[in-house]
């Protein structure tokens, strides 16, 4: 991937700054979502209004463990392909991270700009949708992402830990982990999957088949490419060769932000009630709805 | 509880070394050396056996057993040290001698496999009561039983104790032999076999089997009357507050077990209790 020392830069002071804080002081909420006061400020927040998106923009929404990292790397190699320029970032690609003069500066970035997101669909700015920005939307199993998450906090040095995997489930299922509850911001998303630029990707599909998946989003964003260049992007992608750069590419959080990648690691640490539970969740809040389906939860989370 | 009296080793590596193997079956160290005093072990048609695969429920049994046997008082009970009461076979203490003394009629407990027990029991010469539970809820039990324990202090994790108990590498041997080979003699005339979930699930029975097997006549107002104090037992038993909570009921297992390991243990069941039509009741 390109240049990544500003991205680099943010990491190692969002980090420092997670030295200081206890998991319990970790988040402040704004507007009803908890956010990570090492990464957010409410004045950030209050300036995003101002963002203005452009029409070629490539916004990336996930929750997060949900593969942003890796559709980055993959859409900033098709951008590569395509135009025979590195992608560069000159701020940190998560649209709500940063300082408040951030959106400012942005005005003078080159297009195409690659916008990462975690925020619910209802928190984005309006300019996404009047521009009409082209969104990938990315998915992955909730249980698995519970996993993950939890794997990020604990492993990163830096980053305060929770007491044990039952400690930290309470806390995902009632939303008390950065960007609120998993199945708020799904609800969120699920009326909206349908759209002309809105584009769902499934982590698990990606997993499956990578050269398919970097093919539909090439050709989502409107990038006529070769047979033999999907293929180089999807070696270059896969989860292996992500994690074998992670160092290089996103500082020393790489190695855990490319931890395993598996699908059906959550079975080594949910407990049958555990499982239970999610899964009167799941069909509490999505069952029989479009994102329900397209998700595959019998698949992944119930095999 | 009589169990914290067994000298058992607390690592995994002194697991191994501890325990010893008599006919194919692992069993504690004090078993060693009495395996044959056992066999030859004089038993008396007015004898009540409770045999069980540790953790079953035996303490509870035991009680519900004497209150039904003896009518007693459930209050009366509580205060009684039932332990010395109703020791156990094979346990150093009192031991088999002071065992051999005790007034009829005699109430015994063991964890010894059938084929193990006193050969005068496989004749039919006294009353064997057999309790089986479900061995998710029994592995977590046995579990936290081991950590607990001074003695035991066991420090591995749960999921290698579970890897031990499906590869019959705990004492008393395999849980899987030890409740088919009692499965297989439930129609004895002088057996009764009990799985530990009725008694949550339907006591009232339960009291009933014991009643008539142990030939005690009660009317349907004393049958109500002893029920509704066997209830107290379980009660109490199971939100006493001095134990872990909840630890007697069923479908412990589930806060415990993860998804994977227990997809490995519905495996390991399977292939081990083969054709065997005994069930079990994992939740209630």
């Amino acid at each position: 991937m390109a240049d990544k020392s500003k991205f680099i830069e943010y990491i190692d002071e969002a980090l420092e700054k997670s030295k200081e804080t206890a998991l319990s002081h970790l988040f402040f909420t704004y507007q009803g979502i908890p956010y990570p006061i090492t990464m957010c400020t409410s004045e950030t927040f209050q300036a995003l209004d101002t963002f203005e998106a452009r029409h070629d923009d490539i916004v990336l929404a996930s929750y997060p463990k949900c593969g942003s990292n890796w559709i980055l790397h993959i859409v900033s190699e098709l951008i590569y392909a395509v135009s025979k320029k590195k992608y560069k970032y000159p701020e940190f690609p998560v649209l709500e991270c940063g300082d408040s003069e951030k959106y400012q500066r942005m005005k003078g970035f080159p297009s195409p700009r690659i916008l990462a997101t975690h925020l619910h669909y209802d928190k984005l700015p309006g300019s996404i949708f009047e521009n009409k920005a082209k969104i990938l939307v990315i998915f992955r199993n909730p249980k698995d992402t519970a996993v993950s998450f939890l794997h990020f906090h604990n492993d990163v040095p830096d980053i305060p830990s929770y007491g044990s995997w039952d400690e930290f489930f309470r806390q995902f299922m009632k939303g008390q982990v950065s960007w609120g509850r998993y199945f708020d911001f799904a609800i969120n998303w699920n009326k909206h999957l349908d759209g002309d630029n809105v584009k769902f990707i499934l982590y698990e599909d990606l997993k499956e088949n990578l050269a398919a998946g970097i093919k539909q989003i090439a050709e989502f964003l409107g990038f006529f490419l070769t047979g033999e260049q999907i293929q180089t992007i999807s070696v270059q992608s896969t989860f292996q060769a992500m994690r074998a750069k992670s160092q290089d590419t996103h500082g020393a959080v790489g190695p855990f932000l490319f931890r395993k990648g598996e699908v059906g690691d959550w079975k080594n640490l949910f407990s049958e009630i555990q499982n239970q539970e999610m899964d009167e969740k799941f069909k509490e809040c999505l069952a029989g709805t479009s994102l329900g389906a397209k998700l595959k939860y019998e698949s992944y989370c119930q095999g | 509880m009589a169990e914290s009296e067994a000298e058992t080793p607390s690592t995994p590596g002194e697991f191994e070394s501890k325990y010893f193997e008599f006919h194919g079956v692992r069993l504690p160290p004090f078993c060693r050396g009495k395996m044959e005093e056992i066999a030859n072990f004089p038993v008396r048609p007015s004898d009540v056996w409770i045999v069980t695969y540790p953790k079953s429920g035996t303490s509870l049994l035991q009680e519900v057993v004497y209150l039904v046997s003896q009518g007693a008082d459930p209050d009366e009970i509580g205060l009684m040290n039932i332990d010395e009461q109703l020791p156990v076979l094979e346990y150093p203490q009192p031991g088999l001698d002071i065992i051999k003394e005790l007034t009829s009629p005699r109430l015994i407990k063991s964890h010894l496999p059938y084929r193990f027990l006193p050969s005068d029991l496989h004749n039919g010469d006294s009353k064997v009561i057999y309790m089986a539970r479900n061995p998710k809820d029994l592995v977590v039990s046995y579990y936290q039983f081991h950590r607990s324990l001074r003695t035991m202090s066991y420090r591995g994790t749960f999921q290698e104790f579970c890897r031990r108990f499906m590869n019959d590498k705990l004492g008393y041997g395999s849980w899987f032999e030890h409740v088919q080979e009692f499965w297989e003699h439930r129609m004895d005339s002088n057996v009764l076999f009990l799985k530990y979930e009725d008694m949550h699930r339907d006591l009232v029975t339960m009291v009933e089997q014991l009643a008539r097997f142990l030939g005690v006549s009660c009317d349907k107002a004393q049958l109500e009357a002893l029920t509704e104090h066997c209830h107290q037992l379980v009660d109490q038993c199971c939100n006493a507050e001095a134990l872990p909570v909840g630890r007697g009921r069923v479908g412990l297992w589930k806060d415990i077990f993860t998804v994977s390991m227990n997809e490995k243990f519905d495996l390991v069941y399977k292939q081990k209790m083969g054709k065997c039509d005994l069930t079990f009741d994992f939740y209630l």
